[in-house]
């Protein structure tokens, strides 16, 4: 109903009901970009700062249900501008001759998040989005910007990789039917 | 009958509750200000570019439409030597040539001394025009 989402939308602009929205989705979403990067700390700063920056466009955010959607979108951006930071900077370190040190995969860290690392960060991202958040392939396809059919063949590959990684047979048949 | 991915999917489940379980949010108070810092220091970069595109702007047009500013009207300083002057002939305007054509008042207004008739100068001290001039073609006298 119009004035119904109208009237969702006016509850979200204030700075009041922001704050709540952050305190009901800001773990969740941690735990999610946690799955997606691999790194708990990047996954709560991206979010953090995701959230900063919907802040002051929280006028704009889309009322009608999806501004969680918006504020991983936005986080997922972030982590990837940092990848390429890190990326340039580790090139850097390469080209003087003293890498830096690779911390490893810490006990904290679960098996499916570490053959996660082992995807490419879409497929890695389709993954999580659909077995995670439950998005549908049309859902993943318009959040991320990706065609259905790309959004299919990252699933299919996904699926594949993590049965491979995993050697969880259920993972195999799944991936077989 | 479960769905041939819903082990997958718990294992997702469990792998973002696990994280979830460990992240430590900051409170929405800092959120909220960080936002609002953000949000002000954009407004004052917005500003501060209105501010410099107007200037600008301003600028550009006062020195568009200062008299004078156009170099295609303006005249040069100083006629470059060689070429004809672009004042023309007729023009009440004194040139300023190098050799003086009058240097005496015109003759339709007589010096001050004259004016009353009388002579109360003195002679002009130049030799008078009746002082016996030598010849031009004479000849030299005979040395010897």
């Amino acid at each position: 109903m119009p004035g119904e989402t109208e009237e969702i939308q006016e509850w979200l602009l204030t700075v009041e009901e922001f704050e709540e929205f952050y305190a009901h989705t800001a773990s969740r979403l941690i735990g999610q970009l946690y799955v997606m990067l691999g790194d708990l700390h990047e996954a709560q700063d991206v979010v953090q700062e995701a959230f900063v920056r919907g802040w002051s466009r929280r006028r704009q955010l889309d009322g009608g249900g999806e501004p969680e959607a918006w504020i991983r979108t936005v986080a997922w951006r972030l982590a990837v501008s940092r990848w390429r930071v890190h990326r340039r900077a580790a090139d850097a370190w390469q080209r003087r001759g003293s890498p830096p040190a690779d911390p490893g995969p810490g006990p904290e860290h679960v098996a499916l998040v570490s053959a996660l690392r082992e995807l490419p960060p879409r497929q890695r991202r389709t993954v999580t989005l659909h077995y995670l958040c439950d998005l549908t392939v049309v859902q993943i396809a318009a959040e991320t910007g990706l065609s259905t059919g790309t959004v299919k063949t990252d699933l299919a590959r996904g699926r594949a990789a993590l049965s491979h990684l995993l050697q969880d047979p259920r993972a195999e048949e799944a991936y077989g039917a | 009958m479960p769905e041939p991915h819903d082990s997958l999917r718990n294992a997702f489940k469990d792998a973002a509750e696990a994280g979830q379980a460990r992240a430590r949010p900051v409170p929405a108070s800092v959120i909220s200000e960080r936002g609002s810092r953000r949000h002000r220091r954009r407004l004052a970069v917005v500003a501060a570019t209105a501010c410099l595109a107007f200037a600008g702007t301003g600028a550009a047009a006062v020195t568009a439409l200062l008299p004078g500013s156009d170099p295609d009207t303006g005249v040069p300083a100083s006629t470059p030597s060689g070429f004809p002057s672009v004042l023309p002939s007729s023009s009440p305007l004194p040139s300023f040539s190098s050799s003086p054509t009058r240097t005496t008042p015109p003759a339709s207004s007589p010096p001050p001394g004259l004016a009353t008739g009388s002579p109360t100068g003195t002679p002009p001290s130049s030799p008078p025009s009746t002082a016996p001039e030598q010849p031009l073609n004479s000849s030299p006298p005979p040395t010897g």
